[in-house]
């Protein structure tokens, strides 16, 4: 995977995100793929730890199913989002293995509230990928994106982030 | 203010949105809940070792909670005697002393001033060391490791302050075949909403929202534990249990449930360990409690509720873990936790978006009334007192303003709260 192809993934991966198109994006981790966004210290262990969202499979299924839901009400009226990456790096592990570090800035703002001042809610992180190459499509392994404000106040959160 | 009739805004089965909406009722609340009666500050569990601090907040009023060399808890008033520079900035930590950044002033962890920056510039008389330490908080107590603290010196002892809740905190310790827990080691989440503190302690204790607001969560916990489904027709009940304090049970098991429930060895463990009786009430009972005016203890966590403003509030999730229990129970309940807590879980963002919510609602002048009348004809009270209800029904959201109106009618010369403010017993001393 060539430093331009790490870019055009990513910044698919968070275009599904903020279009909203929640079935493709799951689809991207297959079934084993693992999404992590820790809470507090954000490289405690999330296997003995809580953390914001710590899913993979029937969990992001079940994330899905929330995230169409009419009973989702903290995402009503809905949440939109805004991502961008920098600070890309790759690290190729093989032919079929890829490990890539990005910065994200992610832009929170539900619109069409009757409050008409919804706060823009700004949350910096840094996050980390695995890919693995499965009949010729690069599928996310592992992701985790780590807050800034990961220790402090977090606004509630889309299904998906 | 001070004329209002606390018996007219807050009745038994309704309370004015005055309450939740006057910043004037807000700063009121301040003086005469949270600095007059017991407040939750933290579970020991959070500074086990010597050195280890907390700080968090009384009301306003940042403390410090330490462990100093002697092992001693102290809880102190995070303010330095001279020019009022907070001592401690953090958060957590551990440490062998404070020292102000303005002028070096360093205190021991028991409190005590140590010594001052450039020291030769007082005269003599001019500086009492013993009279500078920094003020300490000397009525707090703890049951079961959960620290509480009052400011007065006039409010009830501790014990019976928590009478009732006693129990419940029992079933709840254990669970853990020590008899310990630990309090936020396993996580913390950290939220705020834009709503009055009270919204949050009526929705500790909420059974009537859970099969409507919650339908996402039940759909998914239903697979495992298919009574959740029939949650609002559960035969579980919720009781005033007296000083504000109130629970809500969530299920409790049958002696036949538990053992579906519990692996075999987790519920000898747990026989060994505290005998028969003390083991089968922590296997059986699950419930919300709440413990005026700010700590609720749930399945999985602490929480603790602090006012910012009459419509601000921060609300911290204090996952909690049984010390020596199978690390594959205490795995499960960080994954159960997670999956309905903090701010993506599956349950509790909608909880603070309808507190939100509800805050806005509260502008309605001409709409003025916040009912909890539900199931009012029907409450029981038993020879103790205690009232019940079914647990749909709203017992639970009436009990704290039993309590709420009794303080809130004490006036603030009578809780002596001056002698807490503005350190006026030090500055006396000092001169």
């Amino acid at each position: 995977m060539t430093q331009a192809e790490a870019e055009q993934f990513l910044f698919n991966e968070v275009r599904l995100l903020d279009q909203r198109r929640y079935q493709e994006w799951r689809d991207l981790f297959g079934e084993k793929g693992l999404y992590w966004v820790p809470v507090n210290d954000t490289d405690a262990d999330p296997t003995i730890n809580c953390s914001v969202i710590y899913a993979c499979g029937q969990q992001l299924d079940d994330r899905l199913t929330r995230a169409e839901s009419s009973y989702f009400w903290a995402d009503q009226p809905p949440i939109k989002s805004v991502h961008t990456v920098s600070n890309i790096s790759v690290d190729v592990m093989g032919e079929q293995l890829v490990q890539i570090l990005a910065n994200q800035v992610i832009y929170l703002f539900r619109e069409n509230d009757q409050r008409r001042d919804s706060p823009l809610e700004i949350l910096p992180a840094t996050s980390e990928y695995k890919l693995a190459k499965h009949a010729g499509e690069w599928q996310i392994t592992y992701k985790k994106l780590a807050f800034l404000q990961a220790d402090g106040y977090l606004p509630l959160l889309p299904a998906f982030v | 203010m001070a004329q209002l009739s606390f018996d007219a805004l807050s009745q038994a089965e309704a309370n004015h949105i005055e309450l939740y909406s006057n910043p004037e009722m807000f700063e009121l609340e301040l003086e005469r809940i949270f600095y007059s009666t017991w407040v939750y500050i933290a579970h020991d569990s959070e500074i086990p070792d010597a050195g280890d601090f907390k700080t968090t907040f009384v009301g306003r009023v940042p403390v410090v909670l330490t462990r100093d060399a002697d092992n001693q808890v102290n809880l102190l008033i995070n303010r330095c005697t001279h020019r009022g520079s907070t001592v401690c900035a953090e958060e957590r930590g551990n440490r062998q002393q404070f020292v102000c950044p303005y002028h070096a002033w360093t205190f021991d962890l028991d409190g005590g001033l140590d010594g001052v920056g450039l020291p030769s510039g007082y005269n003599e008389g001019e500086i009492d060391y013993q009279a500078l330490s920094l003020q300490k908080i000397a009525r707090w107590d703890s049951y079961r490791g959960f620290i509480f603290a009052t400011l007065s010196p006039t409010a009830r002892s501790f014990d019976e302050h928590i009478g009732e809740a006693k129990k419940y905190i029992d079933y709840y310790c254990d669970l853990s075949p020590t008899g310990k827990i630990t309090v936020g080691a396993t996580g913390i989440y950290k939220q705020k909403y834009e709503g009055n503190w009270k919204i949050q302690l009526e929705g500790s204790v909420e059974g009537y929202h859970v099969w409507h607001t919650h339908k996402n969560a039940i759909d998914v916990m239903a697979r495992d534990v298919p009574l959740m489904k029939d949650y609002p027709r559960l035969p579980v009940k919720a009781y005033d249990l007296g000083y504000g304090h109130n629970i809500i049970e969530n299920y409790t098991l049958t002696e036949e449930q538990v053992h579906q429930r519990w692996p075999e060895g987790f519920v000898d463990s747990l026989v060994s360990a505290h005998g028969r009786e003390r083991a089968m009430n922590a296997l059986r009972h699950r419930f919300n409690l709440v413990i005026f005016p700010n700590f609720a203890l749930l399945e999985y966590h602490v929480r603790v509720i602090r006012p910012l403003a009459v419509d601000q509030t921060e609300v911290r999730t204090y996952h909690t873990s049984l010390v020596g229990a199978p690390e594959e129970m205490n795995i499960r309940r960080v994954r159960e936790h997670e999956f309905f807590y903090g701010p993506a879980g599956f349950g509790g963002p909608d909880d603070y978006v309808i507190f939100d919510r509800i805050q806005r609602g509260y502008r309605a002048w001409g709409s003025e009334w916040v009912l909890f009348n539900r199931g009012y004809k029907s409450e029981q009270t038993d020879e103790n007192g205690i009232r019940s209800g079914q647990h749909t029904q709203e017992t639970q959201q009436r009990a704290p303003y039993y309590e709420y109106r009794r303080l809130m009618s004490i006036s603030g010369e009578e809780n002596a709260l001056s002698e807490f403010l503005p350190l006026a017993g030090q500055q006396e001393a000092a001169k």
